[in-house]
């Protein structure tokens, strides 16, 4: 437990510092909590919801389902959610390898780089996590997919199979 | 015409076809790669990885998969994401291990470099354990091998200054066996997903082919009998329909003399 003068010196401190003052400090700061934005999904990004839609109508071919289209753009969302955590992952990928390949491993002095690789690997970490549950939400959505257009197929069997390639 | 010349023109017309088929079906493989790459954009690739080697692999798990459908294109360049990972992450340990062979050493040679060890060894001049360790990863000629000799007299190998460099970097080592564990998870995952799915569309499409089959027999028999309503069902051609395993024909021909 802290002391009663202590409490005091804490208060008066933190009223010294009262966090950033100018524009750029508090736009700064703003951004702490941004980190990648993979915990963020796809399609509440505006520039990747035509991709989006894009890759559900591929996936779904020929056969006009409203349920069946609905569950493509879910797959197809997570198939991009996959891309973009590929994309931050080669990114700390080349990093790590810069930084062992760097000349400064011969400096002897720095131990800089060696801390910048264990930061590196951090990073990596939590990205095994996005993908684990990108992947899990894609083949809960194709195994879902997959009974919808079986169910379709039954009801009207002149239907081509959907999201096949050749329907490219 | 003669014979031989015939045979020669036969010949020809023969190759000409056969390498008009070569380079339609070559042309379609073509067209196929290209709407892979169209569909996930071009491979993910590191400075100094070779785009060969990478097409290679992923043409060899396509090879090795034959997807059938866009799902199984996903799963298929998942896993060979997934294999570049995991040979990245091993490529990783070594370099790791070289460029931190200087701190092994360092840790090594420090409690050797004190002047008492070393005042026992006549040959051996003194010298710093930093400068020592810096001397020897760079291969400096004379003091590389001043540092070799003490090792000797010490009973130290190679093998431990590896294992002074790994212990110094064990953190990093567990998360890079992490993050490859993780890889080789994911390929198999992956794989079990598409050995699950083919299963179950196996199980799943016998009954609908049956049903298709026996549409297009009815649809026969029932031509047939416009054609011929005095012929009985044996006289239908039932082998037109497509061939099946599984004891349908049996219910067909059942059926026809039924009829």
């Amino acid at each position: 437990m802290a002391s009663e003068k202590k409490i005091q010196a804490n208060r008066e401190n933190a009223r010294a510092s009262t966090g950033p003052r100018t524009v750029s400090g508090k736009a700064k700061a703003s951004c702490n909590s941004k980190k990648h934005g993979l915990s963020l999904s796809v399609r509440a990004d505006p520039s990747l919801l035509a991709a989006v839609y894009d890759l559900g109508k591929t996936i779904t071919g020929e056969i006009a389902h409203v349920g069946l289209m609905e569950t493509a753009r879910r797959i197809a969302a997570s198939q991009l959610e996959l891309e973009r955590i590929r994309t931050v992952r080669d990114v700390l990928f080349s990093e790590a390898t810069k930084i062992l390949q760097s000349k400064n491993f011969t400096d002897f002095s720095c131990a800089k780089p060696l801390r910048a690789i264990e930061d590196v690997l951090r990073q990596m970490m939590p990205l095994d996590r996005y993908e684990r549950r990108a992947l899990s939400r894609r083949k809960s959505a194709v195994r879902k997919f997959d009974l919808m257009r079986r169910q379709i197929e039954r009801m009207q069997p002149t239907l081509g199979s959907g999201g096949s390639i050749n329907a490219r | 015409m003669h014979n031989a010349q015939r045979n020669h023109y036969r010949k020809r017309n023969l190759m000409a076809k056969k390498t008009q088929t070569n380079k339609t079906s070559k042309s379609r493989k073509a067209k196929r790669d290209r709407a892979r790459i169209d569909l996930f954009g071009p491979p993910s690739l590191l400075p100094g990885e070779s785009e060969t080697k990478y097409n290679e692999l992923f043409k060899r798990v396509n090879e090795e998969l034959q997807p059938t459908d866009i799902f199984e294109e996903f799963a298929a360049r998942d896993l060979a994401n997934a294999m570049m990972d995991s040979l990245r992450f091993a490529r990783l340990k070594p370099e790791l291990l070289n460029g931190n062979m200087y701190t092994g050493m360092k840790r090594v040679l420090e409690p050797l470099c004190n002047i008492a060890v070393q005042a026992r060894v006549d040959r051996i001049p003194v010298m710093d354990a930093e400068a020592a360790a810096a001397a020897w990863v760079l291969s400096e000629p004379i003091k590389a091998a001043g540092v070799e000799e003490l090792l000797d007299c010490a009973g130290f190998s190679t093998d431990t200054i590896v294992a002074e460099t790994l212990s110094s970097q064990m953190d990093s080592f567990e998360a890079i066996d992490r993050l490859e564990t993780n890889a080789q998870a994911r390929r198999y995952s992956i794989l079990r997903e598409i050995w699950r799915r083919r299963e179950i569309e196996r199980a799943a499409s016998p009954p609908v082919a049956r049903v298709s089959q026996l549409t297009a027999i009815e649809n026969a028999l029932a031509n047939d009998n416009k054609k011929s309503p005095k012929k009985n069902g044996e006289d239908l051609d039932i082998e037109a329909a497509p061939a099946d395993t599984d004891g349908s024909r049996d219910e067909r021909k059942s059926k026809a003399a039924g009829e």
